[in-house]
């Protein structure tokens, strides 16, 4: 089920806010059984099959806690459990997601042909896993109480507002919550409008955005000859489309956690006026980004440790980023090319430099390889990619500007300075300094009705509605 | 004193909003249908509920209250943010205020598929005495100027497809350049619809008959198809056209097409085997008026010109001496051509092959049905050179 369809919006969010608010108002423990419940439901949605995949996972997870929480002492064992933890969650991850890729690979090294079953990927199964791992270890790092009740695992591991796309909460962050936490009134409504403001950054601006970045990259891929401005133009359109539709998500998620109670953490902090990729990395993607830093580079040794083994700790997290994304050589590319642009930052400092001049140069140097990098990401292909991004430089023989380019750019001119405008903390500004306006208050109010009106027109009568991050 | 928290509002209006659509639309019995029809029918469990799932999805959309304004809303969004092509459904506006489907290129399967196809009807209908005429309305995109981004192939599959035509001898009438001596333009179709208007068909009538009658003779009488011999009666913003109503009503600001209805003033004597009247006035026979409805989104009112809903319909114009007996194998485009090509012939047997528009009666195969009724005339009117991949195109 999608956050932004009307099944959704008319049906699953009203029925599970009467039950946990109103029917089991008085009982923690059913709404919490109630909630996993639901969130089952909303995961068998569209995928009845793989729900038992992600009931496996909740079993499986709740008996390594346990066994973890018993042992903690014995670090050994500890570490066995957690080795066969990450082992069996990982090995799902590879199984539905990297077994054909892995295959072909092999097939291609070796001249085989393995018989490589086809398998679909159960939607969000590299979210699931990575916050299933966090449980465990989290238990045996004691930055978390072990559940011995099954349900809260699953309701951890499966709750709803994050379990498709993010963010992935760690465990720690909810620990607390999932028997102690404090619905409030304020968290409440406040979260609902984080939703509504979501909700609409996916369909009114990503979809949107989409279609643009969609039309230069299938015209490049079906051997088209794009102009030098088309080719930015879905670059930029697919810059805008991908933070827009993540970030939507992410507010859907951290709305709607926070309405029932869960504080998330923020996963998107304006990451496009970064000017450097290690800021960069510090503002897209964080709850990706920290669970890595967590949980991978500083057990490998981070940066305590010789400048070799620094970059090469670097270059395992980073190459395991790219594969996170997808099974293609293109995400593993993209990941690499994060790698090397953050250790040459890291060996030269250029990162911490800082005036009015260096620091637009170092923000068009961090947008420039940021958006060279989704092309990387789009593509489907490593050589599509490179006819793509050679497009973008006029290395084909293709033209500047033609129609397409002048086209598409002025239908959607509004669009991009919206986009380009929401991308800046604009208006976290203007509502700082406007907080004890009550007229800006109303109008604020009014200007989220207005957007949730005209989201679910948009739902109602669009059917063309990709999540692109559904595909991890 | 604690601030009042203002998105108390927010969260109010929008279950509002979604209360009222919810409890004042029929989403509760189209929920209770979606699941009866997904339960029905032997596919296994998983089978069923996936079924279910899709139809909980369409019905929660398609059964809001507000449903049909909730498009318009989103007309006007994508208007005023400068939206000219809507990809997803295929429809782009023109700068002269028209919406319009651009077409991609026409494959050399397919057009051979076509061309071969009325190759083999016209040998069917002159082996057995009929002559033969295949008659390509001009599409509204061939009038279309769109922006660089939205390509267009439509003049060019037209074109590709009436040369091959013209290189197997199959006899052509090309309208688009019939009416290039006229002042035939793209306002001779509804802004909003991919047909033209009721008007243009009874020019597009005129044309016809003066073609047949150059090549072969044919005999018809011009008084009956002068604008002076007809009323017409506007109804005013009356029409939300297919492209329309996928889109939105705002998308352009003209908003809803008018519809004309077009009547002879002279007699008629008219019967029709598949009319459930027994009145024989040309009103009666060739028009229903009950689809003149302002449920734009939900009814045709295109279709007020009888849409044939059998594959075959045949009129007798029991006012008609000549004993011409006429096949015309057609699409949608003659339903504002058969009522006053109607009256030229003694018969007039219209024959839509499609199937997939919900057509009732077997599906005609044209050679028995030929064989069997030996017309005067086949004339086959088509407006899609480009569709080839839909039944139209399969007369066998």
């Amino acid at each position: 089920m999608l956050f932004s369809s009307t099944t959704f919006l008319y049906l699953f969010l009203p029925i599970v806010l009467f039950f946990n608010f109103i029917v089991f108002k008085k009982s923690r423990l059913l709404q919490n059984i109630f909630l996993l419940f639901a969130s089952l439901f909303f995961y068998a949605w569209g995928e009845p099959k793989f729900v038992l995949v992600m009931i496996a996972s909740i079993i499986i997870n709740w008996f390594f806690g346990l066994i973890i929480s018993k042992k903690r002492d014995n670090k050994k064992i500890s570490k066995l459990i957690i080795a066969l933890d990450a082992a069996f969650n990982l090995g799902l991850l590879f199984v539905f997601k990297y077994l054909t890729f892995a295959g072909n690979i092999i097939d291609s090294i070796f001249g085989t042909d393995l018989p490589i079953p086809n398998i679909a990927l159960p939607i969000g199964i590299s979210f699931f896993t990575f916050q299933a791992m966090s449980y465990v270890i989290d238990v045996y790092r004691q930055r978390g109480e072990v559940q011995t009740n099954i349900l809260y695992v699953g309701l951890y591991i499966s709750f709803f507002p994050q379990l498709i796309a993010g963010p992935i909460v760690r465990y720690e962050t909810i620990a607390d919550e999932i028997k102690n936490r404090k619905e409030t009134v304020d968290d409440f409504f406040n979260g609902f409008a984080r939703f509504v403001v979501g909700l609409s950054k996916k369909v009114l601006l990503a979809n949107s955005f989409a279609i643009v970045a969609d039309q230069a990259f299938d015209s490049a891929q079906n051997g088209d000859s794009i102009s030098v401005m088309f080719s930015w133009l879905g670059a930029i359109a697919y810059t805008l489309q991908i933070f827009f539709d993540f970030s939507g998500y992410s507010d859907m998620a951290i709305g709607l956690g926070r309405m029932f109670g869960f504080h998330f953490l923020e996963n998107f902090d304006y990451p496009y006026i970064s000017t450097s990729i290690t800021e960069f990395w510090r503002r897209w993607h964080i709850s990706l980004g920290t669970w890595f830093r967590d949980y991978l580079y500083i057990p490998l040794g981070g940066s305590h440790c010789s400048k070799a083994r620094n970059i090469f700790n670097l270059f395992v997290v980073w190459a395991l980023t790219g594969i996170w994304h997808g099974a293609n050589f293109t995400f593993i590319a993209w990941g690499l090319m994060y790698f090397v642009l953050l250790v040459i930052e890291k060996l030269t400092g250029i990162h911490k430099k800082n005036n009015k001049v260096i620091n637009v140069l170092k923000w068009l140097y961090t947008i420039l390889f940021v958006i060279l990098g989704w092309v990387l990401f789009r593509a489907s292909s490593i050589s599509d990619a490179i006819v793509y991004l050679r497009s973008m430089f006029g290395l084909n023989g293709n033209v500047f500007s033609d129609g397409m380019f002048t086209g598409w750019f002025t239908q959607n001119l509004i669009l991009l300075v919206i986009g380009v405008v929401l991308c800046t903390p604009l208006f976290r500004v203007l509502g700082e300094k406007t907080k004890n306006s009550h007229v800006a208050g109303y109008v604020r109010s009014g200007a989220l009705v207005c957007l949730f009106v005209l989201s679910v027109a948009s739902l109602v009568s669009s059917s063309y509605n990709p999540f692109i991050y559904f595909n991890f | 004193m604690k601030k009042f928290n203002k998105n108390i509002l927010v969260f109010v209006f929008c279950m509002l909003f979604v209360g009222v659509g919810l409890f004042s639309g029929d989403l509760f019995k189209g929920l209770a249908d979606s699941f009866q029809n997904a339960m029905s029918g032997s596919s296994d469990r998983f089978t069923k509920i996936s079924k279910f799932e899709k139809q909980v999805d369409k019905t929660s959309s398609k059964n809001l209250l507000y449903h049909d304004w909730m498009i318009d809303v989103n007309s006007v969004k994508d208007n005023l943010t400068g939206t000219v092509y809507v990809t997803s459904k295929e429809v782009a506006k023109t700068e002269s205020g028209f919406l319009v489907s651009p077409r991609k290129k026409l494959s050399d399967k397919d057009l051979l598929l076509g061309t071969d196809s009325v190759l083999a009807l016209k040998n069917v209908a002159e082996e057995n005495g009929a002559k033969f005429l295949y008659c390509a309305a001009p599409e509204k995109e061939c009038y279309a100027e769109l922006p660089g981004n939205v390509p267009d192939e439509t003049r060019n599959n037209r074109a590709t497809f009436l040369n091959r035509l013209k290189e197997i001898n199959v006899p052509y009438f090309d309208m688009l350049s019939y009416f290039e001596e006229t002042d035939f333009s793209i306002h001779d179709y509804f802004h909003t619809d991919h047909h033209w208007k009721p008007g243009s068909g009874l020019k597009a009538t005129k044309a016809i008959c003066e073609e047949l009658q150059e090549r072969f003779r044919y005999s018809f009488n011009p008084d009956l198809l002068r604008d002076e011999n007809y009323t017409t009666q506007t109804y005013q913003d009356h029409f939300l056209g297919s492209y329309g109503k996928k889109v939105g009503t705002y998308f352009m600001w003209s908003g809803r097409d008018d519809f004309e209805i077009i009547t002879p003033k002279f007699p008629t004597d008219l019967t029709d085997n598949t009319s459930q009247t027994e009145k024989h006035d040309f009103e009666s026979v060739m028009l229903d008026k009950s689809k003149l409805s302002e449920n734009y989104y939900n009814v045709n009112t295109y279709n007020t010109y009888k849409y044939p809903l059998y594959h075959t319909r045949i009129i007798k114009n029991n006012a008609d001496n000549n004993e011409k007996k006429v096949l015309i194998v057609s699409d949608s485009f003659a339903q504002v051509v058969v009522p006053f090509f109607a009256l030229q012939n003694a018969e007039t047997h219209v024959c839509d092959v499609r199937n997939d528009q919900g057509l009732l009666g077997e599906k005609t195969n044209l050679q028995s049905y030929i064989e069997e009724t030996r017309p005067d005339y086949v004339i086959v009117l088509y407006s899609e050179e480009s569709d080839i991949k839909s039944d139209r195109y399969h007369f066998f």
